[in-house]
């Protein structure tokens, strides 16, 4: 465990967590410094960190509801404040439901409850699903992805049986569309929107796969883009023109080391921090 | 001298029995009397509880050791710990100098719980089986799950869904949330599954040679004071006389079943993991010498005796010291209840309070989960006696020796009378109409719906995934372009025409399977799913089993080390898999095959790549249709004639396959099992990304071949593959040069259809668009979203 | 006949998910001074046909007692309760209500902080699922195990008991509704209010058994 987090990105481990290992490696091979932070070290240590990333899991066992106990620990005060000050936030699956509730996203009015990520609709099947799935860049508003363009579609898993966001509040959604806030959205290879399952993989409302805060430094995604660093945790059958690149690494070891598709997630950060 | 005994000496055999099962006690009488023996008294309630639990079929091996000592290899030159620890270890690559990557390996059977309880069953099993890896100091990076269910559309057909979709859910559940990401596994429905279903569970770890950790007190608690720490969930009386649940018929619904069934906590485990990790670290950066060990079967007093006992010592326990749960449990439950998610260390004394901390403080043990925590239980002692005490009263007292010495039956064997008759092939039939129904069987059907219940991409480093080749791929170590290779198989329906071969292909099958990803078959498991071994013809078709998969692990071998076999390294035996009407499951060895591929991006799916690539049949197609797909859901019968391993003939096909993969020509590769050839192709094809599609000319199997649907079904062990067109001769060279047969299939062309003609006849034609529909949904009605009927009134 | 009946399920052992919600409440959330106490139950309300009550309650405690998404043995408590509908049944014209299991919900009042000298009440609070099509399933896996016995409406959810310090029974609704409703990170626990609703399904006065 470290003591000192100045410079580099922490990943909160909380109780239940179980992707903050391969968190840490993809922030690592974007080149950036990064450690596991325990959720009960002294919170003073996170204030110092470059960016905080909440990773995937089951925090707390999901006890009463995905995220809920996570977004009301005591380290979440603190995590507020360094969102706020307009530092880098970023909740992965698991993190993107302490973030939701935290009120930290939608953000439209800070720390108030907007929006839920709540069991998956599919039309075929129940419960858990685990698939590669395509997202679309939309906007440029968000800090997380600014090595992306508009429009980009990116491969990622996703894995997980709450992640359907979802709003009582019609105002909420126009309010995220204003503020481009809907920044990654389930869609075809080709990058057309489609509302029903499989493209939209869990019913979510507007395809929503990642929603950040007006700001645009607190983002919240359902897939896993540390599972999509390297180009060798592509599957080679993925559909539009990750295939390409993933087969031309096929008897290619070196290759395969080559970035994924979600590196540029993390990689993101380090043009923010150079301007 | 302990209070508390119970007396056999002196009794007559019935009230010895009777007091036996008043206890519920499965021991039996004279297994009581050997007790007295052993201890040279009569036994008190505790150690009575302990010896019930360690003479256990689960837990004693005491039918199936003999056997599987006379026929199983367990040596190599890769092998660094065989059976007889939690887990198998061998190494599989370099780690610097002086040291290795190994593979941690183990394997078990939750059949009975699960029947029971399947959420919970099913879950627990998982629990257990990733424990025997964590407790060798390795990170667990995979599990498999080979599962058998009943007859879905069968008498017992509703009944056989529920279980399946609880089994499904409890692995979800646990794997899931602990973080291990599943690699693969397979399902099979059949009727001789109604009343006894069957859950395996693999489960797969990395740790360097170095850093293994043994599951007993080390060496130098000769020299220091050692202790012994408990750590994990309050103890609890879930799980008690779980081992002897285990090991007897399951009854029927009562609740004393469900008395056996633990209480699994992925969440807990999830902690303990993280926290475990931190313990053995610092252990090893202060140059601390540690024993470790997970809970299993008999609880606490079987892992401190093990522990103490293996490494030469022995141990004093006080129960008082023990977390429990709220309840009040009596000395024989907190001895050997088999509450989960614990594990034993031994440590020196003065390393105690770094160890406590950091469960307890660093990672709150104590406060995020009510009642667990980490705490001195006993002491190690030089003496090898073996001590508990409660109350300040002594409830167990032994030489350690006595609790550990198993016991050991020959049982009786009679050999099977079996009769199968091959039916006679009806020429009206239509191939092209039975394929559909071939297709969108449950046993063929894409599995989607289960294994998109289950995280597969966690840890990240899955290169192949369940449901896209034979074996699922990782690239275990940062960096390096090593791979790691896992399968598991064991068809019933040949077992039941023959349990020889049922074991001897499930070997072969499984080897066949990493083989087809490039990998070379390195180790294997077996978990030997039976009947009741007190009734001779069950322990025949386990006799013959082990005797078929000792074969198969000899001739195979290990392909590049001459002479040497494919060594078993762990594995588990379960008996008394017959349910209430006491019809005894088919004889079901299953096998799982860890592989090493040298280069894991020449590891490809089995889809077919690309236009113009050329598709081939490495091997030929036999008169093999016994206990086939095609026979059961066409004839409806099995047929006599099952596939005879020829293990000359696997193991050159195995080694043509990983040469080609060596070579880069690999661009698709499957192996053809249940379905036969015409089934691998369509799968083949199914998954292709763009479509493509093939037409295959029968007549290139010469004139003297068997009829098209023989040729198309037959279940021969064979592999297709898509090789680049334009190398033909140095295929055929390569293939002269190993000794094994090769067909041409046809060229993929961007047309999606499958076609099968006979030259200048067309036998058949399918829209590869229809197949892929049939299969993908074909296991809708099991396992996808439960329809909502009417009600009945 | 039709009839109405009760299933309550809760946990024989140290309920996690409680333990969690109560310190959250407590100490977290600051609701310390007015929360006495905390429990769970997971519920389903139907409404059956079948012969008689008897008849009804037989059916369904053999099918709940044997199907773990209902109870599970191993780790659950459960109370059934059959209610005759309209029929009155027994000869004094009282409603026959049959009971089985092993839990009393009626009683189960787990103080677990000394309740003060104020009203105290126990609040019963159901979360359901919003648009869910649950309460349909639960319905099915029903009929189709019971036999001779259907079910016709279902409701089901997670039902919180929450013993608080509150003058009146609108001052306890109120008091609960704050804890139970999640509006921001530092109010409410139990439901996100964009997918879940709640009801106060009942509430009882314990003040007077209280002081007794």
């Amino acid at each position: 465990m470290q003591d000192s987090f100045s410079g580099k990105v922490a990943v909160i481990q909380f109780p239940g967590v179980n992707c903050e290992s391969e968190s840490v490696r993809a922030v690592r091979a974007a080149g950036l410094e990064s450690e596991i932070f325990r959720w009960n070290m002294p919170p003073q240590l996170l204030g110092e960190a470059l960016a905080v990333i909440l990773p995937g899991g089951f925090s707390y066992q999901d006890r009463i509801r995905a995220g809920v106990v996570a977004a009301k620990d005591t380290i979440m005060d603190k995590l507020s404040d360094f969102a706020r000050d307009g530092k880098p936030v970023l909740g992965i699956c698991n993190g993107a439901q302490v973030l939701v509730e935290a009120g930290f996203i939608p953000g439209l009015h800070w720390e108030k409850i907007d929006l839920a990520l709540a069991p998956n609709v599919m039309s075929d099947r129940e419960g858990y699903y685990c698939n590669w799935v395509h997202v679309r860049a939309e906007g440029n508003n968000c800090l997380w992805m600014n090595k992306y363009k508009e429009g980009d579609v990116i491969p990622l898993p996703i894995a997980h049986a709450e992640g359907r966001f979802v709003t009582k509040d019609e105002d909420i959604i126009n309010d995220m569309h204003k503020n481009n806030q809907i920044v990654l959205r389930y869609c075809t290879e080709v990058g057309d929107l489609d509302s029903s399952f499989p493209v939209n993989p869990n019913g979510s409302v507007e395809n929503a796969a990642g929603i950040c805060n007006p700001e645009g430094n607190v983002l919240a995604m359902m897939p896993h883009p540390e599972r999509a660093s390297w180009l060798r945790q592509v599957p080679e059958d993925i559909s539009g023109k990750w295939k390409t690149k993933r087969r031309n690494a096929c008897c290619r070891p070196e290759i395969m080391e080559d970035e994924g598709p979600g590196l540029a997630f993390f990689a993101s950060l380090i043009r923010e921090m150079t301007g | 001298m302990p209070k508390g005994t119970v007396s056999i000496k002196g009794k007559p055999d019935s009230e010895v029995k009777e007091s036996l099962s008043e206890y519920g006690f499965n021991i039996t009488v004279a297994e009581a009397r050997r007790v007295v023996e052993l201890v040279g008294r009569d036994p008190t309630l505790v150690e009575l509880t302990i010896f019930n639990t360690m003479w256990s079929e689960h837990c004693s091996y005491k039918s199936s050791s003999k056997v599987l000592s006379e026929f199983l290899p367990t040596k190599a030159s890769n092998v660094v710990m065989g059976p007889g620890e939690d887990a198998g270890v061998i190494r599989f690559a370099p780690a610097g100098k002086d040291d290795s990557y190994c593979l941690v390996i183990a394997h078990e059977s939750h059949n009975h719980p699960s029947q029971v309880l399947p959420v919970e069953g099913a879950a627990t099993g998982i629990g257990g089986i990733v424990r025997d890896v964590y407790c060798m100091g390795a990170d667990v990076v995979g599990v498999l799950d080979p599962l058998r269910f009943g007859d879905p559309n069968g008498e017992n057909g509703q009944e056989s869904i529920a279980i399946a979709r609880g089994v499904i859910d409890g692995i979800a559940q646990y794997g899931n949330a602990l973080g291990v990401p599943n690699l693969g596994g397979d399902i099979i429905f059949d009727g001789g599954y109604d009343e006894n279903c069957l859950v395996n569970v693999v489960a797969v770890g990395l740790v360097k040679e170095s850093r293994l950790i043994r599951s007993r007190v080390p060496i130098e608690a000769k020299k220091i004071p050692y202790k012994l720490i408990l750590v994990g969930k309050p103890t609890d009386d879930s799980g008690f006389g779980g081992a002897a649940f285990a090991s007897e018929d399951l009854a029927g619904e009562g609740e004393a079943d469900r008395g056996a069934v633990q209480v699994p906590d992925p969440f807990l485990k999830r902690v303990l993991t993280v926290a475990n990790r931190r313990v053995l670290d610092l252990a090893h950066e202060k140059g601390v010498k540690v024993g470790f060990k997970d809970l299993g079967a008999g609880g606490i007093a079987c892992v401190t005796s093990e522990m103490a006992d293996a490494g030469g010592f022995g141990a004093r326990l006080n129960l008082d010291q023990v977390n429990l749960a709220t309840g009040d449990y009596s000395p024989s439950v907190i001895s050997c209840s088999e509450t989960q998610e614990r594990y034993c260390l031994a440590v020196p004394e003065d390393f105690v309070d770094d160890v406590l901390a950091i469960y307890n403080e660093d990672y709150e043990l104590p406060h995020i989960y009510h009642g667990a925590g980490a705490f001195v239980i006993g002491d190690v002692i030089n003496e090898k006696s073996y001590r508990i005490e409660s109350e300040g009263e002594v409830v167990c007292e032994t030489p350690v020796k006595v609790i550990t010495t198993g016991i050991s039956y020959d049982r009786e064997k009679k050999t099977g009378k079996r009769i199968f008759n091959e039916p006679e092939l009806d020429p009206a039939r239509s191939i092209e109409e039975d394929f559909l129904k071939i297709i969108s069987s449950p046993n063929i059907a894409s599995k989607n719906y289960v294994f998109r219940h289950y995280d597969s991409e966690v840890q990240g480093r899955a290169v192949i995934r369940p449901g896209e080749a034979d074996a699922g791929v990782i690239a275990p170590i940062h960096g390096s372009k090593i791979g790691l290779a896992f399968s598991v198989d064991g068809n019933s329906y040949y077992g039941r025409v023959d349990p020889y071969q049922g074991g001897a292909l499930a070997v072969c099958e499984a080897a066949r399977n990493v083989a087809a990803v490039g990998a070379v078959p390195s180790t294997i498991t077996d978990c030997l799913n039976y009947g009741n071994p007190e009734y001779p013809e069950i322990f025949w078709e386990f006799y013959e089993g082990v005797r078929g998969i000792g074969d198969a692990c000899r001739g195979i071998g290990l392909i590049g080390k001459e002479g040497e076999p494919l060594p078993v390294v762990s594995g588990n035996v379960s008996f008394y898999n017959q349910g209430k009407s006491g019809k005894a499951i088919p004889p079901t060895p299953v096998i799982a095959c860890a592989g090493v591929v040298e280069d894991y991006s020449r590891s490809r799916s089995i889809f077919f790549k690309e236009e113009g690539s050329s598709v081939f049949l490495i091997g030929e197609p036999l008169d093999e249709l016994g206990g086939s797909e095609y026979y059961r859901q066409i004839y409806n019968t099995s047929g006599a004639n099952i596939p005879q391993a020829d293990f000359i003939r696997e193991r050159n096909q195995i080694k043509t396959v990983i040469d080609m993969h060596g070579l880069g020509w690999i661009r698709a590769c499957h192996d053809i099992s249940q379905g036969g050839l015409i089934t691998a192709l369509a799968e083949m094809a199914i998954g292709a990304n763009p479509a493509l599609g093939l037409t295959v000319d029968l007549d290139e199997f010469g004139r003297t071949a068997l009829e098209p649907e023989k040729l198309l079904f037959s279940e021969t062990g064979n592999f297709v593959v898509e090789l680049p067109g334009g190398i033909e001769r140095e295929v055929l060279a390569l293939c002269a040069r190993n000794r094994v047969k090769l067909f041409r299939l046809g060229q993929l062309v961007s047309r999606p259809k499958l076609n099968i003609t006979a030259g200048n006849e067309r036998l058949a034609t399918w829209d590869i668009a229809k197949l892929r529909d049939l299969y993908m949904n074909g296991c809708r009605g099991i396992f996808g979203k439960q329809e909502r009927r009417i009600s009945a009134r | 006949m039709k009839a109405r009946a009760k299933l309550w399920v809760k946990l024989k052992v140290t309920d996690l998910v409680v333990e969690t919600a109560w310190l959250t409440l407590t100490e977290k959330l600051e609701f310390g001074d007015i929360l006495y106490g905390l429990a769970k139950y997971s519920c389903w309300f139907m409404t059956c046909e079948g012969k008689n009550s008897e008849v009804i309650i037989n059916a369904l405690d053999r099918v709940i007692s044997l199907d773990s998404t209902f109870t599970n043995q191993n780790k659950h408590k459960y109370s059934l309760v059959v209610e005759g509908e309209g029929a009155s049944s027994g000869e004094d014209g009282k409603e026959a209500v049959l009971r089985r299991g092993d839990l009393q919900p009626e009683k189960d009042f787990p103080f677990r902080a000394e309740a003060g000298s104020a009203g105290v009440y126990a609040c019963d609070c159901m979360i359901s699922e919003l648009e869910s099509d649950k309460d349909k399933s639960y319905a099915d896996r029903l009929n189709g195990k019971l036999g001779g016995v259907s079910v016709s409406e279902m409701r089901a959810g997670l039902v919180w008991r929450m013993i608080v310090r509150a003058d009146g029974k609108d001052d306890a609704a109120e008091k609960v509704k704050k804890m139970a409703v999640t509006r921001s990170r530092r109010e409410g626990l139990l439901l996100n209010p964009h997918y879940q609703e709640f009801e106060i399904i009942s509430t009882v006065n314990l003040s007077k058994r209280s002081r007794d």
